[in-house]
């Protein structure tokens, strides 16, 4: 599904150049559950933002789905945000303007579902996710947990085929990580490429594959299934 | 999905309260008076355009000057028959007639002389008669529609007789009412054939220029042809070398007024200042827009940033953004609508215009509410929408606090422009109060002070009674008071050669004039009573008069005064006498003007008396004098006007302008001392972890103060520095119209730039201090 080859991401200061990512090689089939993990400073989130186009590497090759990245216009890039990818964030980033069923439905709106499907579709994962009750509150007035099941059920109603997590149990305390990794290995079991970045090895216990970066560059691939 | 966007909207507009209010205040104040003044300006314009004909008429000038002799229409239309279709001619009355039918009898003041031809030149639609033979009979008379219900009622007025000067008119025809935007008004139209009866031989004289006329040319008339043709005829049959025929466009009549003008004219140059003032208004009003949004659009970073992630296309983000910024115009609209429907009635009366919104007109509104509500909406809306859609969402996710340096530069000196045209208009309001002030308190030559003017009728047993009076100090009599056109007529002195006849403004008086006025004599004597030769070979000229004739000493020089003869077909002398003084330079006209020079004269054809008063109860001398009014010229109607206020309206256009201008000046402050608050809360706000951190390393309330409003205090320096010489220059520029005027003070410079800054100041302190004062405790826990 993935293919990066030999990808530097770095920032020129004057007369030193600074890498947060070097020589980065790294394959991801689909169906795979990978765990990012390294110190604070190490290029996780910025790896994980090169994946999801968020971001774009200074040197090397990213084919997505056989298609190399670079070559992706800005409307192409939209597109596959819309119907490949979905993201989860530590900060869960819901639009506090609008109520939960709201920041659900939104990704259904840009992909131009119709009403009627999409209210459908709301339901059904308001109902799979449990927070049918919840639907009218705003996010200021749910928990953190709460707030990242929504965010977590906005990346996914889309069926998106890559789902992006930075940190996602980062501000949660375990008993809502639990809950939010089982939601995860229940949708990779159905077929979604998971990448998560974490600091915690429980959490990335969950995963089947965990690359471990340091200083931008990968040290060691799956240290606990050598 | 533009629910969605909606819905975020309104949220984010219900949430920051302060931010909706402030935009939508600013926005719909500024577009109120802005609506307001562009009613205004568009009734300005709309002068005399109502005629079908508009485009293809034009007023004879000869020279400068509108008046012209009353021999030119009729032989225009003899001699050249294809230069004009059709030529008109009017001969307003200047004073009022009585206009007797049956039992009401009026004092009309707007009362024509004009030619049949008058129904085919100008539109005027015949309520009642045929527009062919109105005024063909030499004893007829057509009257507005205001007038026929003024005399007759319901009753049909075609075929009543008026009574006028002693004729008796029949009605012909009923017009509709001369609209209000027209340059020459009436509401009696009198054939011109009748005025023979009473002028007789002067109907054929080319040198008595007393009429308006008014051609209706052919499509695609060459007018500097016309123009030579009528010189042409005017030197042929005068035997005179006239200065050259101008052929003024009926719309441009009414902002260009000629010598000898009587209509009603405009001012160009204040419709010009004001629309400018108007947008300026609307400018700054829209900047405090595009500053706010600007500012609030980092609060919504985060939002641009996820919406991307979700696929949104950069264009849809420009669109939802320019929607919120279409949708608080509306707001601003909507408002402005409502304080220019309130506001509306208090407009009409002040600029004394029927201003109104055309309802009639749906689609205009409806067309033209849309269409600035894109305008505006995209003018404000267009960089903030761009500048949020721009952010990457690497960055604008990362964290909620972003620098708020982001748009700094620009944001600054979009203030700076605020004040720039605050400081502005505050110069412009203080020259003209000053210049205005000026004008009304400069010692005039005369003391208009408790003057009472009114008729003069039967003259002398008028004055006779009053004088016994108590309350009054003097009175005297003349042809015209100030305020009024003084006429030129020719004069000679024996040094001038014998073929040259120059003219000057001459003022044909009673003795007791100069005193009743308070006039200075500055040299010789003024009028007496007394000695005889005075009223018959005497004159007085004034300072002005005494330097064109190059004159050290006037007094005991000859002189000679002509005017029409019997046969009114030229000129003679009417008077030789000798100067026997020399008066102050009276300013008997406008300011505008220099004094010009002027022969006062004991004679004939007094038709005003003046009466000083002597008393702080005008109204109970206004009552007795009306009663020996009505002994002395019973049945008379009785009118009267204070000199003084009478003079005053002639700076009546600069005292509106000056009250619209301090208004707009009001208003333009406020908009930006709003902007000014919303900018700073924001700042405040962004800033309290700042301010927190700094409190809790010693720094003093003061400290934060002077730190918050450092910027502010620059700004508004730097605005001061761009407005002090650009108002410099465009209030000497204005001033440059007026013979009299006040010199621009360095004080007002100070005044108005003090005014901007302490308003500044005290706008962003209350927000800097609620901010220094504010426990650091919980502005660091917050964050």
């Amino acid at each position: 599904m993935i293919q990066l080859r030999n990808i530097d991401k770095y920032i020129d200061k004057r007369f030193q150049r600074t890498f947060i990512l070097k020589g980065i090689d790294l394959d991801i089939e689909e169906g795979e559950f990978i765990t990012i993990m390294g110190p604070s400073g190490a290029g996780k989130s910025t790896l994980l933002n090169i994946l999801g186009f968020l971001d774009e590497p200074s040197e090397g090759e990213y084919s997505f789905l056989g298609e190399p990245v670079h070559n992706l216009s800005e409307k192409k890039k939209s597109n596959y945000h819309k119907s490949h990818i979905g993201f989860v964030f530590q900060a869960y980033h819901l639009i506090d303007e609008l109520t939960v069923y709201e920041n659900i439905e939104m990704p259904l709106l840009y992909r131009k579902v119709k009403s009627k499907q999409r209210k459908a579709m709301v339901a059904d994962i308001l109902d799979r996710f449990n927070i049918v009750a919840k639907k009218d509150l705003f996010p200021p007035q749910l928990s953190g947990g709460q707030q990242q099941v929504v965010g977590v059920a906005r990346a996914i109603i889309g069926s998106p085929k890559l789902l992006l997590a930075d940190e996602p149990t980062g501000n949660l305390h375990s008993e809502q990580s639990e809950q939010i990794m089982e939601m995860f290995t229940e949708l990779n079991k159905s077929g979604v490429t998971i990448v998560q970045v974490t600091h915690s090895e429980k959490m990335a216990s969950y995963g089947n594959r965990i690359i471990n970066l340091q200083d931008g560059a990968v040290v060691e691939e799956n240290p606990y299934h050598a | 999905m533009l629910k969605n966007y909606f819905k975020v909207a309104i949220r984010h507009l219900s949430r920051n309260k302060s931010y909706t209010i402030i935009n939508t205040m600013g926005l719909g104040i500024g577009l109120a008076a802005c609506i307001i003044i562009g009613l205004w300006v568009n009734y300005q314009l709309s002068y005399d355009d109502y005629h079908q004909h508009a485009d293809r008429i034009y007023r004879v000038l000869s020279g400068e000057s509108a008046a012209t002799p009353p021999t030119l229409a009729p032989v225009l239309k003899s001699d050249h028959p294809g230069l004009a279709n059709e030529v008109v001619r009017f001969w307003p009355v200047k004073a009022p007639s009585d206009i007797v039918y049956k039992n009401k009898k009026f004092a009309e003041r707007a009362i024509t002389f004009s030619d049949p031809s008058v129904f085919e030149v100008f539109s005027h639609p015949l309520v009642h008669g045929n527009k062919e033979t109105a005024l063909t009979n030499p004893t007829s008379i057509a009257i507005s529609e205001k007038a026929a219900k003024k005399y007759f009622g319901d009753e049909l007025p075609l075929g009543k007789t008026m009574n006028m000067w002693g004729t008796d008119l029949e009605v012909t025809a009923v017009f509709k009412d001369v609209p209000q935007n027209s340059h020459h008004r009436y509401d009696f139209l009198v054939p011109v054939q009748l005025l023979k009866t009473f002028m007789g031989n002067m109907m054929e004289n080319w040198t008595w220029a007393g009429f308006y006329t008014y051609m209706l040319a052919p499509e695609n008339t060459d007018i500097n042809r016309a123009e030579a043709v009528i010189t042409n005829l005017l030197d042929k049959y005068s035997g005179e070398e006239f200065p050259p025929t101008q052929l003024q466009p009926l719309n441009e009549v009414y902002f260009n007024p000629a010598e000898n003008d009587i209509a009603v004219s405009g001012n160009l140059s204040y419709v010009i200042i004001l629309a400018t003032i108007a947008i300026v208004v609307l400018l700054v009003a829209c900047i405090n827009f595009m500053n706010l949004s600007t500012a609030y659009a980092s609060l919504r970073k985060k939002e641009v940033g996820l919406r991307k992630t979700l696929g949104a296309y950069r264009k849809q983000l420009v669109g939802q953004f320019l929607g919120e910024a279409m949708l608080l115009t509306v707001m601003g609209l909507s408002l402005a609508t409502l304080l220019v429907e309130l506001s509306l009635p208090f407009f009409q009366n002040f600029t004394n215009t029927p201003l109104q919104i055309p309802y009639d007109q749906i689609f205009g509104i409806v067309g033209s509410f849309i269409g600035l509500t894109l305008l505006i909406g995209t003018a404000a809306g267009s960089y903030p929408a761009f500048f949020l859609a721009r952010f990457k969402p690497v960055n604008s996710l990362k964290g909620n606090r972003t620098s708020s340096s982001s748009g700094g530069i620009l944001r600054k000196s979009l203030v700076v422009t605020q004040f720039v045209a605050s400081t502005f208009l505050i110069i412009s309001a203080l020259t003209i109060y000053q210049q205005l002030d000026f004008m009304q308190n400069k010692n005039l030559g005369f003391d208009d002070e408790k003057v009472m003017i009114t008729e003069a009728g039967d003259y002398l047993p008028l004055k006779e009674e009053l004088e016994k009076l108590p309350f009054i100090e003097s009175v005297s009599a003349s042809q015209s008071v100030p305020g009024q056109r003084f006429p030129f007529y020719p004069f000679k002195t024996p040094d001038m050669a014998p073929d040259s006849l120059p003219v000057m403004r001459t003022l044909r008086v009673n003795p007791g004039f100069i005193e009743t006025l308070g006039i200075e004599v500055m040299a010789g004597r003024s009028f007496d009573e007394k000695i005889s030769t005075d009223k018959t070979n005497a004159f007085l000229l004034n300072k002005a008069a005494a330097d064109h004739l190059g004159w050290e000493d006037a007094v005991g020089k000859e002189l000679s005064w002509y005017n029409f003869s019997e046969d009114g077909t030229d000129f003679t002398v009417a008077k030789q006498g000798e100067v026997i003084g020399v008066v102050d330079n009276f300013n008997y006209a406008s300011l505008h003007s220099p004094v010009e020079p002027l022969i006062i004269h004991v004679g004939e054809g007094i038709n005003l008396a003046l009466i000083r008063l002597q008393t702080n109860h005008p109204g109970e001398a206004v009552a007795a004098i009306r009663s020996t009014w009505n002994e002395v010229s019973p049945g008379r109607p009785f009118w009267y006007y204070f000199l003084g206020d009478e003079l005053d309206r002639q700076y009546g256009a600069e005292q509106k302008l000056g009250q619209v201008i301090a208004g707009l000046t009001m208003l333009a402050l406020f908009i930006a001392c709003l902007g000014l608050f919303g900018l700073n809360a924001f700042t405040a706000r962004q800033r309290t972890k700042e301010i927190g951190i700094r409190k809790v390393l010693g720094a003093s309330v003061q400290h934060i103060i002077l730190l918050l409003n450092k910027d502010v205090l620059k700004m508004v320096i730097i605005s001061m520095a761009i407005a002090v010489p650009v108002g410099f220059y465009a209030m000497n520029s204005w001033l440059a119209e007026f013979a009299y005027k006040i010199e621009l003070s360095t004080e007002l410079f100070v005044i108005a730039g003090l005014a901007s800054l302490v308003l500044a100041l005290i706008t962003v302190s209350f927000q800097s201090i609620k901010a220094a004062l504010m426990n650091p405790v919980n502005s660091i826990r917050d964050h």
